[in-house]
């Protein structure tokens, strides 16, 4: 830890050094490269000054001063010689010009080394997630290749890029990084790739082949008729009272920045520095101007963003001669990362802008095409630098209990990463972000950001931890018993094809099973981390759906162990409302029917598949399911999507989210297929009272129940034939009275009754209704026809 | 008392009824004519006329300009036109001339009729107010003149000696038109108007008749003078027509309409004539100033106009059921467009006379019903998605609801008297389905508490649908949703404004929210339409089953009422359902239920009516409180 805050107070000092060193650089250099520096440190402070109280900022330093969690400690035993190169490298830094500072700064989290900037948690994190991630990709390699190969001369803008490189190198890094650029090296010899990579429309980075030039032109040409449209888009807001020379110069400002925008595109090696003219644009003082300005670079970045991570230089590769072409690159690729990190810190700052006392938008509008545009980056440049930082951005945003339009545009925007995710790194990523930002909220957040672990890719292609253990046995098991002999050549011979076929893998970016496993099991723990703790400690909490529906969802990724625990959290949870219910005789609201229909079906669910094993009693759950459902009869809402009332109308726009939640009649179709449908025993009076009770109450329900529920019933009696007596009068099971108000489904006993309710079915205005009902009216089982 | 004289016990006995009749008649007609002038001078005519004046006028100038008509419309058409269309009153009646009767002259009609004798009106001495002077080119009729032609006609009961009164009656007919130089006679009497009116009325049709004499099951076309007669025929029946169309008066539209009646087969085979036919009709129909009996007697005469073959070449068995099926549906969805004071009895008459014409052809009819109900459930659906002003104003209007009663009202009517008459279902059951959807997600379209009233309203036209097709509709969530309304539920605003009479809004006004005479008049109407729905399956087997989460949620609500006398309300009802579950099980208990088997259940009490039982009483007693509000008010 001491290293830790040694560096935080180093920082500045760095800073205020460097400044007074610095040589005096071009005039338009000097504007930029100051403005860098100094705004990156306060990009990183704000969380700790800002006095928003809407938005919640990742953990801050003061915070994890106080709790170091297992993670760091760890990071740092992992690391530890780190800390001591840190120590020792500052004072290389004090002779940097300022431009050299402000790239080490900018490169922090893309770089595996961890360098003097402040560390807060959440950026140790970061370079610790980093780290992770540095596994070489195609196409960093392909150009540190290109280094290695050119000798040419290098030009004289680069020296400022080679000194700063040597900085940032570490003895550990130079022998990891040698390893695979021999090989790729030579590997490339055989095609050599003058240009940038492309983006295929899967999603799937391509080297640009020479002759498709032309294709090339035509893809750049693209972002400018958007650009066109999001400009004309703003001009329509724009309010008449505009003077005309004021109209005549953003009319001019649109024509300059859609000017400077595809000049880049046509060649964006050349005229990289026209970034800074842009950014200088997105400073005016005109707000249209300023959004224009954000949205053009946007689109810029967007175009000429190249489809892999930009590495930082090792000090050997600094020292190394290039060739002119390599030069180029090279420079190209830290200019870019200059503006593009510049760009970036612009725009949090602009996110985080309040709106005007007087303005009645909640929300400020350039703070939200600030917001826009970050979630848009975050989504198209996934893979590029500084997705962290993106991400931290991002998340913050939707900490807000209040649901916004903002919050809405970056839920949707980490879901769509979710979604979009082949690895499993960034989920892994973001999640660890989400869930530290809910743990310091104190889990006062909107259930939507919950939700937003419902679209992770773990479902389908993580295999149930069961199966997975029993195949790894069985697979270690058979082969040894009849492996065929192999001679000590052909091993040999095997381990090298090995070697040359993993690092085959490794040049193709293809993520191997192992390394997704290991994301996902990464990010699995977390997420239920995540939930556990709020099943435990906020009982109540909003969050408790959205967490019970995740547990649903993944309940077969769940480990055995967990289920008693986990049962037990879920009946407190669920009678947690019961106390109050009675005291105050108010009927159930559609969120405390939804939460304990939510519990039960959490549980039949985790013991539906591995928990089958464990003979746990779910007594409960059945009498609480069938509790709910008389009350459930009158309510005319159960079809709808859940949210309704509680959102107002001018969140209109958080719909989407919303559909992908189960309306409370499905879970309570879906709650009584796995009571006894899924299930390989039940328990006959018990199926009788549910059958009974849930006729009774789907008299009132719209068709569409009613439907699932004769299809149940049909269902249920095919497999007990004993049920039939609910349907036959002949054989009345049962002596004695029904009693229908109990709300015990074991005592009520059904079999004394008859199912009546079919009469009022056959008659029901709905003709599949009628002729569902009439067919189980002539149902016959199997076992009776044996009878007669 | 003086004996009376051998001939007053003689006219007594055989005249006097009907010279009494005609009396009033005449009075009648005097009335009406009068206050045709009067508002012919005033320059504009009453209400229900509208434009006709005008339109009358342009029909007259530019006949040959054909306006829209609404017969032209096919279904496709009319889905896209929409049911609001312009009231068309102008009569295309110009296919007679005065030239027609020359063959009068001619004509060897049929003689030896009897004709009712002419009885003499003792009125008839009354002063004439003369009225204008006669314009060139045509000659006034005067009672002389009137006298010479009856004698005449009295002495030769023929055809042919009818041309004169028939040729007066043509220019009485006219007397509105602007055309009316062209007519040889004309008439400035009242009584000479009458006695036209009286002698046409009693001879011509038996004269076209008894010289028309149409083969075996053909129309009058397939009579061997049809050909030369068809002019006068022609003549008269328009003539008629326009006087039908003219008068405003409930007696004389019911002689008027009886005697079109008789003449419905010429009518129907005359184009123009039935078009003119079927819009008086239909406007007599619709209108709120016309007597019931009228109306019925509208309908009847549309009934029998369209069951008469139209004797089109191409297709002899053709009708005019399908037009006048449409025609029937968009006069009673224009009239349906507002709703005041009087209408809503006046539209549930006009819903329920429009049963007999859709009863007469199911296939007809089921087309009909399945393309206007697809037509409300393609608005509903717009306004569902888009959810913008002007969609959502298509379906929350009193044209709306005002449809979807019609067609509930036809589809129960008519599939209740078939199931009772043992006659295979009607095909129009189908509609039910999308009926009840169409009203559900109309209740769930805007739930607001000002929309309210409109879904008690639907409430109660799916109760009544439900109760006469016997079928099983689940509305108790939408009237148990309303308990925990904020508007139920809180503390009303404290106000005396007068109470609203609920049949005849559908939308409550701003200033009774959350007011205390809106909160009462909620409640009642809860009331009642709770007790409506369950006694209407009072009798089924079943209700036990369906009053349980009733009983249930009414004594959670019991505890929660903050009125007393609701509070109260409630607990009867409650107790009411629960007796009654208890009587239907104690019934039930006695016979062997089997759901594999309906006969049981169809057979179970069958005979009893819900009257006797615990629900009944209640129901009675709610009806009694009913009647006497009303006639308190």
């Amino acid at each position: 830890m001491p290293a830790k805050k040694g560096s935080t107070a180093r920082k500045p000092s760095i800073k205020a050094k460097s400044g007074a060193k610095s040589k005096a650089p071009p005039k338009k250099n000097a504007s930029a490269s100051k403005k860098a520096p100094t705004s990156v440190p306060a990009k990183k402070k704000d969380p700790k000054k800002s006095k928003i109280p809407e938005y919640l900022e990742v953990p801050t330093l003061e915070d994890d001063d106080l709790v170091v969690s297992d993670e760091d400690m760890q990071f740092f035993e992992e690391h530890g010689d780190f800390t001591g190169f840190l120590k020792s490298m500052d004072k290389k830094a004090i002779s940097k010009n300022d431009a050299i500072v402000k790239k080490p700064v900018a490169r922090a989290p893309a770089a595996s080394v961890p360098e003097p900037a402040e560390l807060t948690a959440s950026e140790d994190e970061d370079s610790d997630l980093d780290g992770d991630d540095n596994l070489p990709p195609l196409s960093s390699s392909e150009d540190e290749m290109e280094d290695v190969e050119d000798e040419e001369d290098v030009p004289e803008s680069d020296e400022d890029m080679e000194e700063d490189d040597r900085y940032a190198g570490s003895d550990e890094e130079q022998d990891y990084e040698m390893k695979p650029r021999k090989v790729s090296s030579e590997w490339t010899k055989k095609d050599k790739f003058t240009k940038l990579p492309i983006k295929l429309p899967g999603g799937k980075w391509e080297q640009a082949a020479e002759d498709e030039y032309s294709d090339d032109d035509e893809e750049k040409e693209e972002p400018v008729p958007e650009i066109d449209s999001e400009l004309s888009e703003i001009e329509m807001e724009d309010p008449v009272e505009t003077l005309e020379p004021k109209k005549k110069t953003f009319v001019a400002r649109k024509e300059e920045l859609a000017q400077i925008a595809s000049t880049i595109m046509e060649d964006p090696e050349s005229n990289i520095g026209l970034l800074r003219t842009l950014k200088a644009i997105s400073e005016d003082k005109n707000p249209k101007v300023a959004q224009l300005a954000l949205l053009t670079q946007l689109a810029v970045y967007k175009d000429i963003v190249p489809g892999y991570r930009i590495r930082q230089l090792t000090e050997k590769e600094e020292a190394m001669e290039v060739s002119r072409d390599v030069k180029k690159v090279r420079a190209f690729e830290q200019t870019l990362l200059a503006s593009y990190q510049a760009y970036l810190t612009d725009l949090e700052q602009i996110s985080k802008r309040k709106p005007a006392e007087d303005s009645e938008d909640l929300e400020d509008k350039n703070a939200m095409v600030a917001t826009q545009c970050m979630c848009q980056l975050l989504t198209n440049l996934t893979h590029f630098n500084f997705r962290l930082n993106l991400m931290t951005a991002v998340i913050a945003k939707m900490s807000t209990v209040h649901w916004t339009k903002t919050a809405e545009i970056c839920c949707n925007a980490i879901i769509e990463v979710f979604r979009h995710d082949e690895t499993g790194e960034a989920s892994l990523d973001a999640v660890k972000l989400i869930s530290r930002m809910v743990k310091s909220k104190g889990y006062l957040i909107n259930e939507s950001v919950i939700n937003t672990f419902l679209h992770l890719r773990l479902k389908d292609e993580l295999p149930p931890v069961a199966d997975n253990d029993g195949e790894n046995m069985k697979g270690k098991k058979r082969p040894k018993s009849n492996r065929p002999h192999i001679s000590k050549k052909q091993r040999k011979v095997m381990k090298e094809n090995k070697e040359v076929e993993k690092e085959m893998k490794e040049a193709e970016e293809v993520v191997t099973k192992e390394e997704k496993d290991k994301t996902h099991t990464e990010t699995l723990k977390l997420v239920f981390a995540c939930y556990f703790r709020v099943l435990k400690h906020h009982q109540t909490s909003k969050l408790l759906p959205a967490v019970l529906e995740g547990l649903a969802k993944f309940a077969h990724l769940i480990s055995i162990d967990f289920f008693r625990d986990l049962l037990e959290a879920m009946k407190a949870v669920m009678h947690s409302g019961a106390n109050t219910e009675d005291s105050e005789q108010a009927p159930l609201t559609a969120a405390d029917t939804r939460r304990r229909l939510l519990c039960s079906i959490t549980a039949f669910q985790l013991l539906s598949g591995q928990g089958e094993a464990l003979n746990l009693d779910l007594q409960d759950f059945y009498t609480e399911i069938y509790r709910l459902l008389l009350p459930m009869s009158l309510d005319p809402h159960i079809t709808d999507a859940p949210g309704g009332q509680d959102t107002n109308e001018s969140n209109g726009s958080a719909r989407p989210t919303k559909s992908a939640l189960e309306s409370e009649a499905e879970l309570l179709t879906k709650g009584l297929e796995l009571m006894f449908l899924k299930k390989r025993h039940i328990s006959i009076p018990r199926a009788a009272a549910f059958i009974k009770r849930f006729s009774t109450s789907a008299l009132n329900m719209p068709d569409n129940v009613i439907q699932h529920y004769l299809t149940f019933v049909k269902k249920l009696l095919t497999r007990e034939p004993r049920l039939d007596a609910l349907v036959q009068s002949e054989d009345k099971a049962g002596n004695g009275v029904y009693l229908p108000t109990l709300d015990d489904p074991e005592l009520c006993n059904p079999f004394a009754t008859s199912l009546y309710e079919l009469y009022l079915y056959q008659n029901h205005y709905d003709p599949n209704i009628r002729s569902l009902a009439k067919s189980l009216a002539a149902f016959q089982p199997v076992g009776k026809i044996v009878k007669a | 008392m003086a004996k009376l004289k051998k001939s007053t016990v003689k006219f007594q006995k055989n005249h006097l009824k009907q010279t009494i009749e005609r009396r009033k008649k005449q009075q009648k007609v005097n009335r009406a004519f009068k206050k045709r002038q009067e508002s012919r001078n005033r320059g504009d005519r009453p209400n229900e006329n509208g434009h006709a004046s005008e339109e009358k006028t342009d029909a007259a100038e530019g006949k040959k300009s054909g306006s829209l008509d609404i017969s032209k419309l096919n279904v496709s058409d009319f889905l896209n036109v929409d049911c609001l269309l312009n009231d068309e009153e102008a009569l295309e009646l110009n296919d007679d001339n005065e030239a027609d009767l020359d063959i009068l002259d001619t004509f060897k009609g049929i003689e030896d009729i009897n004709l009712p004798e002419q009885a003499e009106d003792p009125n008839e001495e009354e002063s004439d107010d003369e009225m204008d002077e006669a314009e060139e080119g045509s000659t006034i009729v005067t009672k002389e003149m009137l006298q010479e032609w009856i004698k005449r006609l009295e002495q030769t009961p023929t055809i042919n000696s009818l041309k004169d009164i028939l040729l007066t009656f043509r220019a009485m007919s006219l007397m509105d038109e602007k055309y009316n130089t062209s007519c040889r006679y004309q008439i400035n009497s009242e009584t000479v108007f009458m006695k036209v009116l009286a002698t046409v009325l009693d001879t011509a049709p038996l004269l076209i008749n008894a010289n028309l004499i149409p083969k075996k099951q053909g129309g009058p076309t397939s009579s061997s003078k049809w050909g030369e007669l068809q002019p006068v025929a022609r003549l008269y029946c328009n003539s008629l027509l326009r006087i039908l169309h003219d008068v405003a008066d409930d007696e004389l539209y019911e002689v008027l309409l009886e005697q079109t009646n008789t003449l419905v087969s010429y009518i129907a085979v005359l184009p123009l004539a039935r078009k003119a036919y079927v819009k008086i009709l239909l406007k007599l129909w619709s209108s709120p100033m016309v007597s019931s009996p009228v109306r019925l007697q509208c309908m009847k005469n549309l009934c029998n106009l369209s069951s008469v073959p139209i004797g089109d070449k191409t297709q002899k068995k053709s009708t005019l059921l399908s037009h006048v099926l449409k025609c029937v549906y968009i006069t009673y969805a224009r009239n349906g467009q507002q709703v005041f004071e009087e209408s809503p009895s006046a539209l549930d008459e006009m819903r329920t006379s429009a049963v007999s014409i859709y009863r007469a052809n199911d296939r007809h009819a089921f087309q009909h019903a399945a393309v206007y109900v697809q037509q409300l459930t393609q608005h509903l659906e717009t306004a569902t998605k888009s959810k913008t002003k002007e969609t959502m104003k298509v379906v929350l209007s009193w044209q709306y609801l005002n449809c979807l009663k019609f067609w509930a009202t036809i589809v129960g009517v008519i599939c209740s008297t078939a199931a009772q008459e043992g006659a295979k279902p009607s095909q129009l059951s189908e509609i039910t389905y999308s009926l009840v959807q169409i009203s559900t997600q109309l209740i769930r379209l805007n739930p607001s508490v000002q929309f309210l009233p409109l879904r008690f309203h639907l409430i109660r036209m799916l109760i009544d649908l439900a109760k006469v097709t016997e079928t099983y509709i689940p509305l108790a969530p939408y009237l148990f949703e309303l308990f925990n309304l904020a508007e139920v539920r809180s503390k009303p605003k404290p106000g005396s404004m007068p109470s609203l009479d609920w049949s005849i809004i559908i939308k409550a006004p701003k200033e009774y929210l959350h007011g205390k005479v809106y909160q009462n008049e909620i409640l009642k109407e809860l009331h009642s339409c709770l007790i409506e729905y369950y006694a209407c399956y009072g009798l089924s087997i079943a209700f036990p089953e369906l009053a349980i989460p009733a009983v249930v949620e009414l004594s959670v609500q019991q505890q929660r009422a903050k009125n007393p006398h609701f509070m109260r309300q409630i607990q009867t009802l409650k107790e009411k359902l629960e007796e009654q579950s208890r009587y239907i099980q104690q019934q039930r208990s006695q016979i062997e239920y089997n759901p594999t088997n309906q006969t049981e259940a169809l057979a179970f009490m069958r005979n009893a009516t819900i009257d006797q039982t615990p629900l009944g009483n209640l129901v009675k007693s709610q009806k009694r409180a009913q009647a006497n509000r009303k006639s308190h008010k």
